[in-house]
């Protein structure tokens, strides 16, 4: 095996246990979270129990969310969206701390296909 | 020119932006032409542009008149998917045509399979942490190259001739008050099969280095520099002298950012001009690109 393809062999191993890592992130098991994932049929019977006046869809990466989420009004319903766990419980939790969020985390995206949200930050009315 | 960078430098420190938009390479014309913010899942590119006013770049660095075409249009359709959270793969394929005085000849170019999977990302409480991305790609050598040609001027020359695996990183610091960020691509050519013998290109090392901008909410201006190197390449495993090659490029790239919506990306660019170029092509180039969120 020439120096080239041992190269290549050695990124390509590199390659495939990254994914693996990526994967892996995403089956870890939860403890108690702040956004705890949701679907869209648990979140219609979430706002069935509760209801909510709007829907605030962020993200970690979302910086203009920030201050949404730190003021936090009353009636909203957050959703977390097009990002991981481990992201979006640091965020709630520096930014809320104690006094905690009503959260959710659109984990498969179904939420934000059915209220055809594509970019961030968004808001739906209720 | 002191006193313009520094008054670039004050105008990039007035805006901020406020959401994690592209990378080091979008828009350089440098790697992958599109890529997936982190709430697209996929995307269609379609970009047409045109370089002319070639000139040969010798082995010694001296300009030389080209014997190639007068000018060359490109037009290159993308698709980009996203497969996790953090990860995407695009297919890109092109179409060229080549025109030499009143004559004009058209064909395929070289195809591309690309991936990228995102290591990590700055959020609202760590803006400052770059979005760092390893990139993997493969050209395929579907496109006619110089080794192959037929027609007098290479007007029906659309491709580099051999296939390539590419393998690298992107670093960008996208949600800064300056945007900026550098990439690295080192490339693998596979050999070609040439008349005179088997002909293998050197290895590739490419470097982007890239600042920018928000100008507005919604538009984007970068710029910067692509550096290329290419080790000596061998004709039937013998090293041919004075082969390797180095190219350095500007570009501009200014682009409309609506989330929703479709985008538009117009990119300049500037071959072979900066510092010690040898073995490569100078010329001038634009692109103008419609992205649009499927």
């Amino acid at each position: 095996m020439d120096e080239s393809t041992v190269k290549r062999v050695s990124l390509l191993v590199s390659w495939l246990c990254l994914v693996g890592v990526s994967f892996a992130q995403e089956l870890r098991p939860k403890e108690a979270l702040l956004c705890p994932p949701a679907t869209l049929a648990s979140l219609k019977l979430e706002l069935t129990q509760k209801p909510a006046r709007e829907l605030d869809f962020f993200a970690s990466w979302c910086a203009s969310c920030k201050q949404k989420l730190i003021d936090a009004p009353e009636g909203t319903l957050f959703i977390a969206s097009f990002d991981e766990s481990e992201a979006i419980e640091t965020v709630v939790k520096s930014l809320r701390g104690d006094k905690g969020l009503r959260c959710l985390w659109d984990k498969d995206h179904e939420i934000v296909h059915h209220y055809g949200v594509k970019s961030l930050p968004a808001r739906r009315a209720l | 020119m002191g006193r313009v960078i520094l008054g670039l430098f004050c105008l990039f420190l007035s805006g901020n932006a406020t959401t994690l938009w592209a990378c080091s390479s979008c828009g350089s014309g440098g790697a992958d032409p599109v890529i997936l913010n982190p709430s697209e899942s996929h995307k269609l590119y379609l970009g047409l542009g045109v370089q002319s006013a070639f000139q040969d770049i010798d082995s010694q660095g001296q300009l030389r008149k080209s014997d190639g075409p007068d000018s060359k249009w490109l037009l290159e359709l993308a698709y980009v998917r996203r497969f996790t959270n953090r990860i995407f793969a695009s297919v890109v394929g092109d179409l060229g045509l080549n025109q030499k005085h009143d004559r004009e000849q058209a064909g395929v170019g070289d195809v591309t399979l690309n991936t990228r999977a995102t290591l990590l990302q700055p959020t609202m409480l760590e803006p400052e942490l770059p979005q760092l991305q390893l990139l993997l790609s493969r050209r395929f050598a579907t496109g006619r190259s110089v080794n192959q040609s037929r027609e007098e001027a290479y007007l029906d020359v659309y491709g580099a001739g051999s296939s390539e695996f590419y393998a690298g990183f992107d670093a960008w610091w996208g949600m800064m008050p300056v945007l900026f960020g550098f990439s690295y691509l080192h490339g693998w050519p596979s050999a070609e099969e040439i008349p005179e013998g088997t002909l293998q290109q050197g290895q590739l090392q490419r470097f982007i280095v890239t600042g920018g901008h928000m100008l507005a909410p919604e538009l984007k201006l970068i710029g910067g520099v692509i550096a290329d190197q290419r080790r000596a390449s061998e004709l039937d495993t013998r090293e041919q002298e004075r082969s390797s090659r180095r190219l350095q490029s500007l570009f501009l790239t200014l682009e409309t950012l609506h989330p929703e919506g479709d985008n538009l990306r117009v990119t300049l660019t500037r071959r072979g001009v900066l510092g010690d170029n040898r073995n490569g092509v100078s010329a001038w180039g634009i692109t103008l690109a419609w992205m649009s969120l499927l």
